[in-house]
């Protein structure tokens, strides 16, 4: 077992490869097809994720737990909480709306989700971040084989 | 009708949703079920197929769960209350 974990060296840069975009840590081992179906699987869920929820279901600062799942993602989940808070809540698009809360009011935007939309969409993207993770654990142990033919399956 | 014709696909939430989205079990069981079969067979040969009948057994297995929740609510639990 131990002789096991010393014959396979951790492929660090692959998994980090793999965490900034699905499927790239596969890719850079020569598991193109590999890759390529899971950057459609983590991708398309997180879009359809999007989709459902708006740029709103990704928010660092106001859904911090849920940010956790979804920054599996890497590139995805911060690119969107970037167009959240540079687009929705600044103001750029739709417009900023007073909200009552218990301590008065704040401003929220009027694109902000709410209700399943939200739920959903926050779910979605926050799965997306979990199965990137198994991709990303099933890479650190993969050994590198250069560019290979395994692409029976062409997404 | 407004709301749907003002819509923006990714800037805002998908109108009328809230009629439907347990039906988007579906594309989520499909999207984790390529990701897992995409990182576990060994070759890609029956990718396809294996990622579908993933798929199905996911949705038939949480269709069954939905079901035997809502006998347990809707039946059983009132009968309990009234005996």
């Amino acid at each position: 077992m131990t002789e096991d974990f010393q014959d396979k060296p951790f492929n660090i840069g692959a998994a980090i490869l793999g965490w900034v975009l699905p499927g790239l840590g596969h890719m850079k081992v020569g598991e193109m097809a590999r890759g390529r179906l899971i950057l459609l699987g983590v991708g398309g869920l997180f879009l359809l994720g999007v989709l459902v929820g708006g740029l709103d279901c990704v928010d660092r600062r106001e859904d911090a737990m849920w940010f956790i799942a979804q920054g599996g993602t890497g590139a995805f989940a911060f690119v969107t909480d970037f167009l959240n808070t540079n687009l929705l809540k600044s103001g750029s698009f739709g417009e900023l709306i007073p909200l009552a809360v218990q301590n008065g009011t704040v401003m929220v935007s009027s694109f902000k989700s709410a209700g399943p939309a939200n739920e959903v969409g926050t779910l979605m993207c926050g799965l997306a971040g979990m199965m990137n993770v198994i991709a990303v654990l099933d890479v650190l142990q993969r050994p590198s084989r250069g560019v290979q033919k395994d692409t029976q399956a062409n997404p | 009708m407004m709301i749907v014709l003002g819509y923006i696909p990714f800037l805002q939430p998908l109108p009328t949703v809230a009629h439907w989205w347990w039906l988007l079990l579906i594309p989520v069981c499909v999207a984790i079920s390529v990701t897992w079969k995409a990182v576990r067979l060994e070759t890609l040969e029956h990718f396809w197929r294996e990622s579908i009948t993933m798929s199905v057994h996911a949705v038939l297995a949480m269709s069954a769960l939905a079901a035997a929740l809502m006998v347990l609510v809707r039946l059983v639990i009132p009968l309990l209350s009234m005996s």
